[in-house]
């Protein structure tokens, strides 16, 4: 009765339900919202199962912490600007610890593909990506992957829209010249 | 191929790049959300349990002092209790003097 209810409710009364403790309306935001976070993550991480801790970790943090969620912005961009934040300091953590050394932008081999296979493609993009620098990465994932405006990507990453734009500008350009290296476009 | 299709052929590959979780994402969050809590009940419960123990020995300690104070001075006052009943603080300096 109550999942029929709960799949066909809005965001603000999940999180009502959830706060009065139904499992099922919390399982219904993850599933609204997996496919976004999945994007995000596996985008910007480019390892499908460091990218499912991370997702998992997202959704945890919101659980903890839902009671505070005051609704000013969107469910969904609160989500992203947990899942890039959770992101990019596993980049840094990873820097630091040296464990990007063959994986890392600055030395990265993209293989040639054929066209044909998709599950391909997916990995040419997303190993394309990881040669991005992160702070281009996260901009091109949230503005091209996941289709945030210009604004939700600013108010996401919290910086300005005339750097969200140039560094738009950048990565695209920058991204354009590895996938052309790769003979996808 | 021109700058504009190469730049249209970009966002479209973007656009249609949609990665997915391995199956049973959700149920993997629901799982750990209660293992999470119960680790954290468990926790709590023995944190309570634990300091339930130390407050009955404090409270069973502060009782004995109390009846051992009562049987040896036959008194409940604020001196008797922190030892001072006997002492006077004139005694030493007096002491002092005379010598």
């Amino acid at each position: 009765m109550e999942k029929v209810h709960v799949k066909s409710a809005s965001d603000v009364d999940l999180i009502n339900l959830s706060l009065n403790g139904s499992m099922d309306a919390f399982s219904t935001i993850v599933s609204r919202y997996e496919s976004m976070i999945a994007k995000i993550t596996i985008s910007m991480i480019g390892n499908k199962d460091d990218a499912d801790d991370i997702g998992q970790e997202t959704f945890i943090r919101f659980y903890k912490s839902m009671d505070k969620f005051k609704g000013d912005s969107k469910l969904g961009t609160y989500l992203a600007r947990t899942a890039i934040n959770l992101t990019l300091n596993e980049i840094k953590k990873r820097k630091k610890r040296w464990l990007v050394t063959t994986n890392s932008y600055e030395n990265f081999d993209i293989p040639s593909i054929d066209n044909e296979e998709s599950q391909d493609i997916t990995n040419v993009v997303n190993e394309s990506l990881k040669k991005l620098e992160p702070k281009y990465r996260s901009v091109v994932v949230l503005r091209f992957i996941q289709g945030f405006s210009t604004k939700e990507t600013s108010e996401i990453l919290e910086l300005p829209l005339g750097t969200v734009l140039s560094r738009l500008s950048r990565g695209q350009q920058k991204l354009k010249e590895i996938i052309t290296k790769a003979d996808m476009i | 191929m021109s700058q504009n299709s190469k730049n249209e052929k970009l966002t479209e590959i973007l656009l249609n790049h949609n990665p997915e979780f391995n199956d049973g994402f959700s149920e993997r969050v629901i799982n750990k959300i209660k293992l999470v809590s119960t680790t954290n009940k468990k926790i709590e419960n023995d944190f309570i349990s634990a300091f339930r123990w130390v407050a009955l020995s404090g409270v069973a300690a502060i009782l004995l002092l109390l009846i051992t104070v009562y049987f040896t001075d036959g008194m409940f006052t604020t001196d008797a209790v922190v030892g001072l009943l006997n002492y006077s603080p004139d005694e030493p300096l007096l002491a002092e003097l005379n010598y």
